[in-house]
C-alpha cells in the first residue's frame, strides 16, 4: 500500500516534470525532438495511468464512486489517447479548382485512399461587413463527383468540419491564388470516440463531486463556518465578474477565422474563473504565511480549499473544452502545443493539493499555504510566460 | 453554491458570445448623412454589391436579379470561368486555336479583377493570375507591328507553332529614382520600380520562318495589364454626351497642359465605330486605356472572348491571327511540320463536304484557306454568347468600406482639395440606359428561343443611377520610365481597387497600368516623375508631396476604402 502510494505520486511527479521540461526541450530543438510522440513517452503515462489505477482500487476508492469515476474518466482520456496514437491517421490533403483527388498524405508520409474523390468547386475568403478584415475561409467540394453525377457538395470553413465516412475535414489553408485550399485529415473514430467518452465521464463526475451532498464541495462546506462560505460566494462572483470582463475584451477587436467560434468565450472564461479562484488562493496563502495565529491560518486553508476544487475543476473543464474545439478546428483534441501543455501541468500540479487524505504534509496549513503560492507560478507560466518564451498556436496577441 | 456559479456563469458567456456574433448588422446606419451614405453605393442601387469576401468581384447586380437575368448570369458565368478546349476536341466550350493568348479569361482577369504583377523572369500565361497583355509597337509611329496581333497570340494549336515563345521573353523590374529621390518633404521615403520586357527576335515564329519587314528589327515591348471587369455595365450607361461635356469642361478649363486625343479645337472627334459587323455608327470611346472601344457590347469583353480564344461566333467566323492577316498564314502554310499534321488536323475539324478548300490537292494552299477563311464553323452559339453579355453587363460594383470613417472622409477632402478628383472623377449619373450595340448582334441561331432577338434587348440596365467611379473617361499624359504606346491613358476607375489584393490573393496592390505600383503611394507618385513631358497630374503630386503624414495617409485610407 505504502509503496503503491508512493509509486503513483512519483509517477504523477514525474510526469509533470516531464511536461515541463519537454515544452522547453521542444521549443529549443524547434519540435524536433519527438518527444511527445515517443513510446516512453507514451509509455509513462500509461504506467501512471496504471499504478494510479491500482492505488485508487486499493484504497478502496469504490466507497467514494463519483471520486472513482473521476480517476476512472482520466484513465479513459489516456486510452483515447493510446487508441488515436496507434490507429488513428493524420495529414493533409491539397486540392486544386478543377482537379479531383481521391488520396492524401499522412503526417508519416503514407498514401491512403479516400471513399471517394474530392473535388474543390470553389474557395472563398469572407470577410466581416464593409472590411476586408477576414472572417472565415470556406471550401466547396464536390464528393464523388463522376461524368455524369455530380455527386453531392460538402462546405467546409473554419470551425466547420466536412465528414466523409470516418474521416473529417478541416480548412487548414489556402493557395495565394485564391484557386486550392489545404484540408487537415484526420481518421479516428474510436480515438476520438473513447476520448469523448472520458471526457463526457470527467465533466459528469466533477459535476456530481460539487453539487452531491455528501460529496466533495459540500464535505468542505460542512467544516467550514458561514462567514467563510460568504466570503466563498462572493469571491465566486468577483472571479465570474472578471472571467466576463476578460471575454468582452476578446470581442472587442475583430478575431482571426479561427477563433470565432462560441467555443472562444466558454473556453477563455471558464478557465479565466479558475485562475482567478487560484490567485484568490494565493493571496490566502501569503496570508495564511504570514499570519500567527495557527487557527486563523487553518480557516484561511479552509476557505482556499473552497475554492480549489471549483477553481481546478473550471480549470479541467476549460481544458478540455478546448480539446474539443480544438477537435472542431484544427482537426486533433490535442497537439501538446505549449499552452496546452502548461495548462495540463497546472492542472496536474493543483491534483497534489487534493489529496491531502494520502499526502498527510499538505493537511498541514503552512506547507498547504506554501504549496499553493509556489503552484500559482505553474499559472503564471500558464498565463504569461508560455506566449513570452515558448510561443505556439496560443499566442493570438502576440 | 457552485451549482449556482455553473448556473450563472453558462448562459452569461453564453450571452456575451451571441451578442458579439451578431454579423447581420449593415455597414450602413439608418442615421448617416444621405450625401455620405450614397457614397456606399458605388455603382448605385440597381449596380451594387454588398458582399465583402475575396468574391466581391464576382456578384450579379441587383439589376440583373430584378431583370430575371439570373440564370443567362450564372451561365455567362460559366463561360468566363472554366478552361476552353482545342476546337479539334469536340465538347463543351470548344474552339479554342489554332491559335489563342489564354485558354481561359480568368487566367487574365484572376477574380475578375486587374492582373496580377509577375515575378522577374520568363513570361509564364499557363497559371492564372498574369494579365499582362504584351504590346509589341513600332516607336517610331507608335503603331502596333503587323506580324504579330494588337493581343498577341502566343499559344498554339497542335500542328500549328506558337506564335511567339513565351521561354525566350523576360520580364526584368528595374528600382526607379525619381526627381525627388523617391522621398517626401517630411523625410518618408518610399520605393519605385517598373517592368521592361524583351523579346527576342528569334522568340518570333515568324521571323523563324524568314519573315522580315523594317518593324522586325525596330519594336518595343511593353505590358498592358486587364482592367476589372465589374461594373463596366454602369460605365456603359453613361451617357455619351455626359462624356463629350467632361471633355468641353476640361478644354475650357485649359488645365490639361498636354491636351486631349479623341478631342481637338472644341470638339470630340475621331469616335468609335464597326461597319464590319455594326453599321458605322459613331459612338463616344469610352473603354480600355487607349480608348480603343466604344459601347459595351461591342468592347473589350466582346471583341476578347473572340480574339483571345479565337472561338468562332455566329458575327466573326474567322480568326484572329496577326494585324496584317495573312503573316502567319502565309509562313505557317509553307512550314512542312505544319503541312504533316494538317490533314489530320483538319479531318477533326470539318468536313471536305462542308469545306472542300481546305482538303485540296496543295496542302499549303490548304492551310492557307484554312488561316484565312471568312466562313468557318460557328463555335460558340448565339445564346452562349448572349448569357457572357448579360453576365459581363451584369457584374456588380463592390460597395465602398467605412466610406462614413471621418478619417476617410477626412481622406476624401484632401483628394478633392489637391486636384485628384479632377481627373479622378467621383460620380456620373447615368441616363435612361438604352443599350448600344455598335456590333448590332442578332440571335440568328434558328434553334434559339430568342432567335431574331437583338442583344442589346437583353441586357440588364442602370437607368437613372448615381455611380462613383472616380474617373473622367477621358485619357491623360503622365509620362512614365517605359509608359505605355503612345503615352495616352484613359483615367482608371478606382472603384473596387482596394480589394484586389482580396480578391486575387496577389501580394501587392499592382496599381497602374502595368502593375508597376506596389502600393497606392507608389502609384501616387508615379502619377509625376515626369519622364520626357511634365505629367497632367502634376499639380497633384506636388500638393501631395506636400501634405502632411496623416493627410497622405487619409488619402490612401480613402482610395482603398472606394
Amino acid at each position: 500500500m505504502k509503496l503503491l502510494k508512493t509509486l503513483s505520486f512519483t509517477a504523477l511527479g514525474a510526469v509533470t516534470a516531464l511536461l515541463m521540461a519537454a515544452s522547453m526541450v521542444e521549443k529549443l530543438t524547434g519540435t524536433a525532438a519527438g518527444i511527445y510522440g515517443s513510446w516512453w513517452f507514451a509509455t509513462a503515462w500509461a504506467l501512471l495511468a496504471v499504478i494510479g489505477i491500482c492505488y485508487c482500487l486499493r484504497r478502496k476508492l469504490q466507497r467514494r464512486p463519483f471520486t472513482l469515476l473521476l480517476h476512472l474518466a482520466l484513465a479513459t482520456i489516456l486510452l483515447g489517447a493510446l487508441v488515436t496514437h496507434i490507429w488513428g491517421q493524420q495529414g493533409m490533403l491539397h486540392l486544386r479548382q478543377g482537379m479531383p483527388v481521391g488520396a492524401f498524405l499522412t503526417d508519416e508520409q503514407e498514401v491512403v485512399r479516400l471513399p471517394e474523390e474530392l473535388e474543390l468547386l470553389d474557395f472563398e475568403i469572407l470577410c466581416d461587413p464593409g472590411t476586408t478584415t477576414h472572417a472565415d475561409y470556406r471550401s466547396t467540394i464536390a464528393v464523388g463527383r463522376t461524368a455524369d453525377d455530380d455527386g453531392r457538395q460538402m462546405v467546409i470553413s473554419m470551425n466547420n468540419i466536412g465528414r466523409m465516412e470516418g474521416y473529417r475535414f478541416y480548412q487548414s489553408s489556402y493557395d495565394s491564388d485564391l484557386h486550392g485550399s489545404v484540408l487537415a485529415v484526420s481518421h479516428d473514430p474510436w480515438g476520438i470516440g473513447i476520448t469523448y467518452t472520458g471526457y463526457g465521464l470527467l465533466f459528469l463526475s466533477m459535476l456530481l463531486l460539487l453539487i452531491l451532498p455528501g460529496e466533495g464541495l459540500r464535505l468542505t462546506l460542512r467544516h467550514s463556518g458561514r462567514g467563510q462560505r460568504r466570503w466563498a460566494i462572493a469571491l465566486g462572483v468577483v472571479a465570474m465578474g472578471i472571467a466576463l470582463f476578460v471575454v468582452s475584451r476578446i470581442y472587442a477587436k475583430p478575431l482571426q477565422p479561427v477563433l470565432r467560434s462560441s467555443f472562444l468565450g466558454i473556453h477563455v472564461g471558464i478557465i479565466v474563473v479558475a485562475y482567478t479562484l487560484l490567485a484568490v488562493d494565493v493571496i490566502l496563502g501569503i496570508a495564511g504565511l504570514c499570519i500567527r495565529r495557527e487557527e486563523r491560518r487553518e480557516r484561511l486553508m479552509t476557505l482556499s480549499r473552497m475554492l480549489l476544487m471549483p477553481a481546478l475543476f473550471c480549470l479541467a473543464a476549460g481544458i478540455f473544452i478546448g480539446a474539443i474545439w480544438a477537435n472542431v478546428s484544427w482537426g486533433r483534441y490535442w497537439g501538446w502545443d505549449p499552452k496546452e501543455v502548461w495548462a495540463l501541468v497546472t492542472m496536474l500540479v493543483y491534483a497534489f493539493a487534493f489529496h491531502g487524505e494520502s499526502l498527510p504534509a499538505l493537511r498541514r496549513p503552512r506547507t498547504y499555504h506554501a504549496f499553493m503560492v509556489l503552484a500559482f507560478l505553474t499559472v503564471l507560466m500558464t498565463y504569461f510566460g508560455v506566449n513570452i518564451l515558448l510561443g505556439g498556436l496560443h499566442s493570438y496577441g502576440s | 453554491m457552485s451549482k449556482r456559479y455553473i448556473n450563472i456563469l453558462l448562459p452569461l458567456l453564453a450571452l456575451t458570445v451571441l451578442t458579439a456574433c451578431d454579423d447581420e448588422t449593415s455597414p450602413i446606419s439608418p442615421d448617416l448623412d444621405p450625401t455620405i451614405a450614397e457614397q456606399y453605393y458605388t455603382g448605385g442601387q440597381l449596380g451594387t454589391s454588398f458582399i465583402t469576401s475575396s468574391k466581391a468581384f464576382e456578384q450579379p447586380t441587383p439589376a440583373v436579379e430584378q431583370g430575371g437575368l439570373f440564370l443567362a448570369f450564372n451561365r455567362g458565368e460559366k463561360l468566363f470561368e472554366k478552361p476552353f478546349t482545342a476546337n479539334t476536341m469536340g465538347g463543351e466550350r470548344e474552339g479554342l486555336g489554332p491559335l489563342y493568348v489564354r485558354s481561359s479569361c480568368l487566367h487574365c482577369h484572376p477574380g475578375y479583377g486587374h492582373g496580377k504583377s509577375q515575378p522577374d523572369g520568363s513570361f509564364n500565361t499557363v497559371d492564372v493570375g498574369n494579365g499582362y497583355l504584351l504590346v509589341v509597337y513600332n516607336p517610331e509611329n507608335d503603331a502596333y507591328v503587323s506580324w504579330l496581333a494588337g493581343m498577341p497570340q502566343s499559344h498554339a494549336v497542335a500542328p500549328f507553332k506558337d506564335p511567339l515563345d513565351e521561354q525566350k521573353i523576360t520580364l526584368r523590374w528595374h528600382e526607379f529614382t525619381d526627381q525627388w529621390g523617391n522621398r517626401f518633404p517630411d523625410g518618408e521615403t518610399y520605393s519605385l520600380r517598373y517592368p521592361e520586357v524583351t523579346i527576342p527576335r528569334e522568340a518570333v515564329y515568324v521571323i523563324r520562318q524568314g519573315y522580315e519587314d523594317a518593324t522586325t528589327t525596330n519594336y518595343e515591348v511593353r505590358l498592358e495589364s486587364t482592367l476589372g471587369i465589374y461594373g463596366t455595365g454602369l460605365l456603359d450607361a453613361i451617357p455619351d454626351d455626359s462624356i463629350v461635356a467632361q471633355y468641353d469642361r476640361e478644354y475650357a478649363d485649359g488645365l490639361m497642359t498636354n491636351g486631349f486625343n479623341f478631342y481637338k479645337d472644341g470638339q470630340y472627334v475621331g469616335p468609335y465605330s464597326n461597319a464590319r459587323q455594326g453599321d458605322g455608327t459613331p459612338y463616344v470611346r469610352r473603354f480600355t486605356y487607349a480608348l480603343s472601344r466604344g459601347p459595351l457590347l461591342d468592347a473589350a469583353g466582346a471583341n476578347a472572348i473572340w480574339n483571345i480564344t479565337n472561338v468562332t461566333r455566329s458575327d466573326r467566323r474567322y480568326h484572329y491571327l496577326d494585324l496584317n492577316g495573312k503573316i502567319y498564314a502565309t509562313y505557317a502554310s509553307k512550314d512542312p511540320e505544319v503541312q504533316a499534321g494538317f490533314g489530320d488536323y483538319i479531318g477533326r475539324y470539318t468536313t471536305a463536304a462542308e469545306h472542300p478548300e481546305f482538303f485540296g490537292p496543295d496542302v499549303e494552299q490548304n492551310i492557307y484557306n484554312y488561316l484565312t477563311s471568312q466562313d468557318l464553323p460557328v463555335e460558340m452559339s448565339d445564346d452562349d454568347y448572349a448569357d457572357l453579355m448579360v453576365w459581363h453587363r451584369g457584374l456588380a460594383v463592390p460597395a465602398a468600406r467605412r466610406i462614413d470613417d471621418p478619417r476617410i472622409q477626412h481622406g476624401r477632402e484632401v483628394f478633392t482639395q489637391i486636384g485628384c478628383a479632377y481627373c479622378h472623377r467621383p460620380s456620373w449619373t447615368t441616363g435612361d440606359d438604352r443599350v448600344q450595340d455598335p456590333n448590332r448582334f442578332k440571335v440568328v441561331d434558328t434553334q434559339s428561343k430568342d432567335y431574331g432577338r437583338e442583344l442589346a434587348t437583353m441586357m440588364p440596365r442602370y437607368p437613372n443611377q448615381k455611380i462613383w467611379p472616380y474617373t473622367d473617361m477621358v485619357q491623360h499624359k503622365l509620362f512614365m520610365k517605359n509608359d505605355l504606346r503612345t503615352g495616352w491613358c484613359r483615367t482608371t476607375a478606382l472603384w473596387g481597387r482596394g480589394l484586389h489584393q482580396l480578391c486575387t490573393g496577389s501580394p501587392y496592390a499592382d496599381r497602374l497600368h502595368d502593375c508597376r505600383a506596389r502600393n497606392v503611394i507608389e502609384a501616387i507618385m508615379w502619377h509625376a516623375t515626369n519622364q520626357g513631358g511634365i505629367s497632367d497630374a502634376e499639380y497633384s503630386v506636388n500638393r501631395f508631396r506636400q501634405l502632411s503624414k496623416e493627410d497622405r495617409d487619409a488619402v490612401v485610407e480613402f482610395i482603398d476604402a472606394i
